[in-house]
């Protein structure tokens, strides 16, 4: 089977104006299969948010190549991209925020904010489609955010770390909503995260980052029968992904 | 009487009474009216010559508005041109500075023998007054927009048109009309000052001749006319700006903390 994405030994580099290479990835491969939901764990600044941003055709490998369904990704515009904060812009209501991808994409705008206002329930904005983002809390501004790239219905849908600002429990929340979102629709997802249990809770796997710069990645596969509750988070054998992970990330730092 | 009326009130009783401040210290002091005119003789000033004061407004205004229009237009495609190309800021940018190191005054005299003592001279004073000003604003305005917001519409594929109008436009507007605040200030008393060097009618011109004459009134009234001009532009544009950007400002509070009980 084609990887929804791969890349294919992949290097990259940031470099500053006196030729200093600041290397992240070096002759990296990874392979993302269609319809499974991977987590991207590793500490802060290995250089997720960069491989994420690479996956997304909005950095360019320096060397080697992205592909997204065996073809070449040479723009961004083809795959569905949410970035750490949510960025809905303050002058437009929920419904034109969200709708501000599909129509970026040609979409007219009444069809666009028809397919938005459909969606509104499942995302939890039913009555608040014509709210501005100031009057919404931090979680419905992040489905907000979050509706605005899934209505984009592309593959592979990436996000990084989609609640990370949030509090606990709203996290939580949002966690156990994605889960749910995910089981029904069961699209690919790349979640960049540095939280074990949220990966564990919602991933088929696990790709461990643990320094920088990426050669490799440690796979884990999670298989936690579908459909999943917050129960597994529970159970020995969570604890047990939990610990091997844990001490693959540590190895890394060693 | 509520909050916002009395701090609406405020500023008017102020003003009133460091006017009759004034007028009772004129008047008791016998101060010669062409030395300092009080309130009241300027006052009639005013309403005597207010044929001549329209008139000549009218000129000036025209002067300033030839000047400001051009300077909006030139000044704003160069700063959209500036971010959309970055090899063109670097020349343009520290241009528009220059434009403002330009004693301005001090060539004024040579745009009227360059063009004479009709409007254009004027209109060139104001445009180097103004077009500082617009062009630096918008520019910063337009370079402010958060690079991750503009990495988000690329991932949608946005052509680089739409991102402008969508994202780096609107998130430059508070600078833009920052900028406009200024030019239009600027604007108005830079006409009137180029109409000093060499003119036939305009504000500028009517405040030279009164003071030639001693009417000192005169020149007070013009000057009351001027700031009104300006302050009438700037309370303009502050109305549309809160219409075009109301999303930059802070909401007006509908719930406020219930006084505790004494
Ligand atoms: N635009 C940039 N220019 C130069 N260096 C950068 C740039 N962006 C990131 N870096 C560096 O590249 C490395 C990887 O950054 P990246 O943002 O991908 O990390 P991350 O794993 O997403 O971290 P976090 O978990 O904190 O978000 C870091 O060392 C960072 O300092
Ligand atoms: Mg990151």
């Amino acid at each position: 089977m084609t990887p929804a994405l791969a890349l294919r030994q992949v290097s990259f580099a940031y470099v500053n104006a006196s030729g200093e290479r600041w290397l992240v990835l070096e002759g990296l491969d990874v392979s993302v299969m269609p319809q499974t939901f991977v987590a991207l764990v590793g500490p802060s600044g290995s250089g997720k948010s960069t491989l994420l941003r690479l996956m997304a055709g909005l950095l360019r490998p320096q060397s080697g190549e992205v592909l997204r369904f065996g073809q070449q990704l040479h723009s961004p515009g083809s795959v569905a991209y949410m970035p750490q904060r949510d960025l809905l812009l303050p002058w437009k209501t929920v419904v034109e925020n969200a709708a501000a991808g599909l129509q970026a994409r040609h979409v007219p705008r009444k069809q666009a904010e028809q397919r938005v206002r459909e969606l509104l329930p499942a995302f939890g904005l039913e009555g608040f489609g014509e709210a501005t983002p100031d009057q919404l809390s931090g979680g419905m501004r992040q489905r907000a955010a979050f509706l605005r790239t899934a209505v984009l219905e592309a593959e592979p849908l990436l996000l990084d770390e989609p609640f990370g600002a949030l509090d606990a429990l709203t996290r939580a929340d949002l966690q156990r909503w994605l889960l749910h979102m995910w089981e029904q629709m069961r699209r690919t997802v790349v979640l960049v995260t540095h939280d074990v249990d949220e990966a564990l809770l919602l991933a088929d796997q696990i790709f461990v980052i643990s320094e920088r710069p990426i050669r490799h990645t440690q796979t884990f596969s999670v298989d936690f029968p579908r459909p999943r509750t917050y129960e597994v988070t529970l159970t020995p054998d969570f604890l047990a992904y939990k610990r091997a992970i844990l001490v693959s990330l540590q190895e890394g730092r060693a | 009487m509520n909050r916002y009326i009395r701090s609406r009130l405020f500023a008017p009783l102020l003003i009133l009474a460091l006017l009759m401040l004034w007028e009772a210290v004129g008047r008791l002091a016998h101060l010669p009216p062409y030395i300092v005119p009080v309130p009241s003789q300027i006052g009639r000033a005013l309403w005597e010559d207010r044929v001549s004061l329209w008139e000549n407004s009218l000129t000036t205004l025209g002067e300033m508005g030839i000047g400001l229009a051009f300077s909006l237009i030139v000044g704003w495609s160069t700063a959209v041109a500036m971010v959309q190309w970055r090899g063109l800021a670097g020349a343009l940018y520290p241009l528009s500075v220059v434009s403002q190191m330009i004693p301005t005054l001090a060539i004024a005299p040579v745009l009227v023998l360059w063009f004479g003592y009709g409007i254009w001279p004027k209109a060139i004073v104001t445009v180097l007054l103004t077009f500082f000003p617009l062009v630096v604003t918008t520019y910063d305005g337009l370079r402010s927009t958060d690079p991750e917001l503009i990495d988000l519409y690329r991932s949608f594929g946005a052509s680089n048109a739409r991102i402008f109008w969508s994202v780096r436009w609107p998130y430059a507007l508070p600078h833009f009309f920052s900028g406009l605040k200024m030019a239009v200030t600027w604007a108005v008393v830079g006409a009137a000052v180029a109409e000093w060097v060499g003119a036939q009618a305009g504000l500028g011109y009517y405040i030279q001749q009164r003071s030639h004459q001693f009417a000192t009134a005169g020149v007070f009234a013009a000057v009351v006319v001027l700031a009104l001009w300006g302050l009438l532009f700037f309370g303009f544009i502050t109305w549309i700006e809160r219409r075009a950007v109301w999303w930059a400002y802070a909401r007006p509070v509908e719930w406020e903390p219930e006084q505790p009980q004494a």
